[in-house]
């Protein structure tokens, strides 16, 4: 509908990083449209509902009451209708586990949660404006973990 | 190999014996004959001689009646005919002991009957009143010719007792002169096999003495190794259910040695009531299985009512009266047991311990981030958006948040990095270490060109290992050593190694024959008093002030884990203003 837009869906239960991933979008001045879920449950009643746009971006947190990011991942990947949907990994951990489970289930890319704003906006800046046609399809494991 | 021979010599002494008794037999009767056959002809020599007396009496009796015959005819005195009378009756008496000595021979007796009449007709020529002198002369004469046939009669029968005399001694010489010979010699091959019997019984007889004594040195022998090793051996017959207990069998259920027979029932009696399910079990499985496969149960001592745990096994054999027994083992491993379940706990506990440890740790530095990470991001958006605000002291204290903030940072990171260290799954493969040390280079560059530092390392070894947790030491160390470079000269860093034996390292304490890879990593940098060479790698251990030199204590640690983690060594030596030298030791 709204080509010129990015639709990005933001699913984390904290408040708080919530109202930073909002506010460091408003900085960046990117045509984005940004909308947040408080947990995995949401996110899956969202993206299950008919009725809503399917999103160009959604970012993910691990770490969430109810359904966690990993099973929401899983019933992202098993759903032919979202494949068009790049997966960001949002998380606070940077464990060699986490990283390894999500590449294997299909995220597209792992950012650890920076503790500066401004390097928050740099990253986000980053995943956004990335040509994820021309990523996707080399994914490689090196480059899964963003590093700024 | 004892044991045939054995057999084989009892079996050949039989046979000796029995050939000595069947030699003995023979020559018994052998013997039993011979005599009997002197018998015999002592019996006709006796009876040849008998007769031969018996006809010489005969005739003398004539004679005499004859004489006294005689004297009454010349001086017709009747005295002279007393003999003659008493002749007479004697005579009788001779025949009738002659008929009785040859009453078995008729051809015998036809020629005494002859004899008999003889005498009876000589007898009837003896007249007291003669009437002439012609009537004498013809009795006379014919009694002389009756005498004279008597006589020839005699002789004849003498003649022939004689003969046959002669002839049976002929035979009998005939026939036995070699049983002399054939019964010493058959007597001298029997004492010849008895003697030889003996001797083979007495060498048996002694084989046996020493074997017992052998055996009971072995007896002794096993009677101290079931003491020491606690354990005592049974022999069970399956026939009657009642045992053999070794001593110290009976030692171990609580009991005097031999103070009682063991039967399956007593046996039962000493178990563990919840353990008597098992034996009774374990004994009605022995038959089909034929053996008793390692069984475990507890007993209640006789003397001190301690519970003691069992182990037992038997196999079964069939003895030489065809009765089926089992030969068995049992041991007391209650030291064994209470060890073994000692070191159960212990190792619960450890895992328990070790659980909480990692948890903490995960606690510590995951969870601990996320509060900290919005510290900081609501710091960085203060700094961009409201210092100006601040006072000068507001200012100040900013700061000291930002920089108390920031050391939690990395404190928060290198105890994340020391306990993943520890968590990490670990595949060992072959690492070039030339490889983790330009990986390293690479990692440190910046750090490397701001101290101006030469790293000089040569060929490097190839060893088993996991590959990050090598890139990690390698840049804990060299770091290290930029860290705590003097800031006059160009720090430099040389990296050798080197294949060296356990033996050959004295500091290992290794007394295995395993090979090293000795890394040696020296610097030219600040050193440290030899004192602290141990307390470097302890976790949160530093040497220098927070201010001069940044860090947190927990890069040696994490190296002296990864090292660890590979059963190696690492030794630090260092002079304080000299520099340091850290040895790592990595199984080759």
């Amino acid at each position: 509908m709204q080509k010129d837009f990015i639709l990005i869906t933001l699913a984390d239960d904290d408040e708080d990083d919530r109202m930073f991933f909002t506010d460091a979008f408003d900085e960046l001045k990117i045509n984005t449209v940004v909308n947040t879920v408080n947990d995995g449950v949401a996110l899956m009643n969202f993206l299950n509902d008919p009725e809503s746009i399917l999103p160009n971006i959604i970012f993910l947190d691990l770490n969430m009451p109810l359904k966690s990011g990993i099973e929401c991942l899983k019933e992202i990947k098993n759903e032919p209708r979202f494949k068009d949907i790049v997966i960001a990994i949002y998380s606070t951990s940077s464990s060699e586990e986490d990283i390894e489970n999500t590449f294997v289930l299909g995220a597209n890319i792992y950012i650890k949660k920076p503790s500066n704003f401004g390097k928050l906006k740099e990253v986000l800046s980053e995943v956004v404006t990335l040509n994820w046609q021309y990523i996707t399809s080399g994914l490689n494991k090196d480059n899964f973990l963003l590093r700024m | 190999m004892f044991k045939y021979k054995l057999f084989d010599s009892i079996g050949f002494i039989r046979a000796v014996f029995l050939i000595a008794f069947f030699i003995l037999i023979f020559l018994a009767s052998v013997t039993y004959r011979h005599i009997k056959e002197l018998d015999k002809i002592n019996d006709s020599i006796i009876n040849t001689y008998e007769i031969s007396i018996e006809l010489g009496q005969l005739t003398s009796y004539l004679k005499d009646a004859e004489t006294g015959y005689r004297g009454y005819i010349i001086t017709n005195d009747s005295i002279y005919l007393e003999p003659f009378i008493d002749a007479r009756k004697n005579i009788n008496n001779s025949f009738q002991s002659l008929n009785h000595t040859i009453r078995y021979d008729p051809k015998k007796q036809i020629r005494l009957k002859r004899i008999y009449d003889l005498v009876d007709k000589r007898f009837s020529y003896f007249k007291n009143n003669f009437t002439n002198k012609k009537e004498f002369n013809t009795y006379f004469n014919n009694g002389k010719l009756v005498m004279d046939s008597l006589k020839t009669e005699v002789n004849i029968m003498l003649n022939t007792e004689n003969k046959l005399l002669n002839s049976k001694g002929k035979l009998y010489r005939y026939n036995n002169s070699n049983t002399p010979l054939i019964i010493f010699s058959t007597f001298l091959i029997s004492i010849l096999l008895l003697s030889l019997g003996y001797l083979l019984i007495i060498k048996n007889y002694k084989d046996l003495i020493n074997q017992n004594i052998r055996l009971k040195i072995f007896d002794e022998s096993s009677n101290q190794a079931e003491i020491l090793g606690k354990y005592g051996s049974w022999l069970l017959n399956l026939e009657n259910k009642t045992f053999d207990y070794s001593d110290n069998k009976f030692r171990l259920l609580g009991c005097e040695p031999q103070s009682f027979l063991p039967t399956v029932e007593n046996l039962i009696s000493y178990i563990h009531p919840d353990d008597k399910e098992i034996i009774i079990d374990a004994f009605e499985q022995i038959k089909e299985k034929k053996f008793l496969p390692l069984t475990y149960y507890r007993i209640i001592k006789k003397d001190t009512l301690e519970v003691r745990y069992f182990r037992t096994t038997g196999k079964i054999f069939v003895d030489r009266l065809n009765n089926q027994k089992m030969i068995g083992t049992t041991q007391d491993i209650t030291e064994d047991f209470n060890k073994t379940q000692l070191i159960e706990l212990r190792n619960k506990e450890l895992e328990q311990n070790n659980k909480e440890l990692t948890e903490f740790n995960h606690v510590a530095s995951h969870d601990l981030q996320e509060p900290l990470r919005k510290i900081q991001t609501f710091i960085s958006r203060i700094e961009d958006k409201e210092k100006e605000n601040l006072s000068e002291t507001g200012q100040d204290y900013f700061q000291k948040i930002q920089e108390a903030s920031n050391r939690m940072r990395v404190l928060i990171d290198d105890l994340l990095q020391y306990s993943r260290t520890n968590r990490s799954e670990k595949k060992f493969e072959t690492v070039d270490l030339n490889t983790i040390f330009s990986n390293a280079i690479s990692e440190l560059s910046e750090s490397i060109t701001e101290k101006n530092a030469q790293i000089n390392a040569e060929k490097l070894h190839k060893i088993q290992g996991i590959p990050f947790q090598l890139e990690q030491l390698f840049i804990n160390l060299i770091g290290n050593s930029l860290k705590y470079s003097k800031t006059d000269v160009p720090a430099i860093v040389t990296i050798t190694s080197k294949r060296i034996k356990a033996s050959k390292a004295p500091k290992l304490n290794e007394k295995s024959k395993r090979e090293f890879i000795k890394i040696i990593f020296k610097d030219n940098g600040l050193g440290f008093e030899q004192e602290y060479a141990e307390r470097i790698f302890l976790l949160f251990n530093r040497l220098h002030g927070k201010k001069d030199y940044p860090g947190t204590g927990v890069g040696l640690a994490i190296c002296k884990k990864i090292v660890e983690n590979h059963k190696g060594y690492i030794f630090a030596k260092g002079k304080l203003n000299e520099g340091a030298v850290f040895e790592v030791y990595l199984p080759a």
